[in-house]
């Protein structure tokens, strides 16, 4: 399965350019814990090595929390070194490569895999594993993280709400969500305002409170220099799938339309007639409650008073 | 060519969600999603492995001129067998009894 979002494979560091991340020749080492409260989610990292540990704690460095004894994790993963070199072939014949994913439900646990590691975690419950291959093609961090993005799509669609393939900026409190498939311009859409407070370029958590849905950041990134700038929620003005056009120009979508256009952007969990049903639950209720549009833009900043015309029309 | 006795059933990985009268489907082993018009929501809820393609046709006849639309209803026949063979080609569908 090629993933909906914008991630490339890094190049291959030069010999000496940066110290290896873990080393799972030494599992004695791997007895470290963090914690990463996510958008109202906890998730519980247990048999990290210590550099490891503080390498993740700078990336999600919104998202950490301390331990206490009250709060339960929604998910704990046990960390370990794997056996093996890897497990998805990596092989790009010089060619640059999507990155890929595998998923797998079976007896109540979603398996997820990829070039450097495979774990699996409950679906109703709070366990789950992880094992980590000592890799340069796809180093601990960003196991770890792509992991996360697959655990943490599910517990959010078993919370009520889901993860959204999408970008969003936050203007006078309320978060304006842009989204579509890869190479629409998102992340674009992004870097085109960057004094707005960046909820993130490429995945977002939608929540509901009551007839008020909310766009919360969350820690994935789609590019190095992408990721949330706050970890808040903020109430949504609007959302926005994105056609890139030599006119500038703003539609509203029915009901219908816009269901099925935000659900083709719920990555993971549409992936079971289940999960299919409850995004579908998720984002009618939100196609009726949010304006859903169609934004046909150029890329300037020149849309914006297009878009807030539309939402006051 | 689709077979008036042949009896279409859903593929078992859809979900459909009707919203103001047109279905959502999602296909999960395909990740694809398709919204239905009125007439194609209609045949897709009639569609149960047991109703063979003339029994849903008929069906949606009598809804179509029940409600007014007996001009919508001409053409019908041929309108559905075409539904059915997009159906059927984008996976939406299988067959049993006698196949297409």
């Amino acid at each position: 399965m090629t993933l909906p979002f914008e991630t490339n494979l890094p190049e291959k560091p030069p010999p000496g350019s940066s110290p290896p991340e873990a080393s799972p020749s030494d599992s004695s080492s791997w007895n470290r814990t963090l914690i990463l409260s996510i958008s109202g989610l906890r998730f519980e990292l247990q048999g990290l090595p210590s550099e490891l540990r503080s390498r993740l704690a700078v990336r999600f460095s919104r998202f950490v929390v301390e331990p206490d004894s009250v709060t339960r994790a929604n998910l704990t993963i046990r960390v370990r070194p794997a056996v093996v070199r890897g497990y998805l072939d990596y092989d790009t014949h010089g060619q640059a490569k999507v990155y890929e994913l595998e998923t797998r439900v079976e007896e109540g646990r979603l398996h997820a895999w990829s070039y450097a590691f495979s774990g699996w975690f409950e679906i109703d419950g709070d366990q789950g594993e992880l094992s980590l291959c000592d890799s340069d093609v796809e180093p601990p961090s960003h196991s770890i993280e792509n992991f996360l993005r697959v655990a943490f799509a599910w517990k959010a669609s078993k919370a009520g709400g889901f993860l959204f393939h999408a970008s969003g900026l936050v203007r006078d409190g309320r978060a304006y969500v842009f989204f579509g498939p890869s190479g629409s311009g998102k992340t674009t859409v992004t870097r085109l305002y960057p004094h707005e407070l960046q909820l993130n370029d490429d995945c977002i958590h939608i929540t509901r409170a009551g007839s008020v849905f909310y766009a919360g950041g969350v820690p994935f990134k789609g590019c190095p220099e992408g990721g949330a700038q706050d970890a808040g929620a903020f109430p949504i003005a609007g959302l926005f799938r994105l056609v890139q056009s030599r006119n500038v120009a703003c539609e509203r979508l029915g009901a219908a339309e816009a269901m099925a256009e935000i659900a083709t952007s719920v990555p993971f969990v549409s992936e079971t007639p289940e999960g299919a049903l409850r995004v579908f639950e998720a984002a009618e209720a939100m196609a009726r409650t949010v304006p859903v549009m169609k934004l046909y833009f150029e890329l300037a900043p020149s849309f914006w008073d297009v878009m807030e015309e539309s939402l006051r029309g | 060519m689709v077979e008036a006795t042949a009896r279409p059933r859903r593929h078992r990985s859809s979900t459909t969600r009707v919203v103001d009268a047109q279905a959502v489907i999602a296909l999960a082993d395909t990740a694809m999603i398709q919204i239905l018009n009125d007439v194609g929501t209609r045949v897709w809820n009639l569609i149960d492995g047991h109703r063979s393609v003339q029994e849903i046709v008929a069906a949606v006849r009598g809804q179509l001129e029940t409600e007014g639309y007996s001009s919508v209803s001409e053409g019908l026949d041929r309108d559905v067998e075409i539904f059915f063979e997009d159906l059927s080609a984008h996976g939406l569908i299988t067959w049993s009894g006698a196949g297409s």
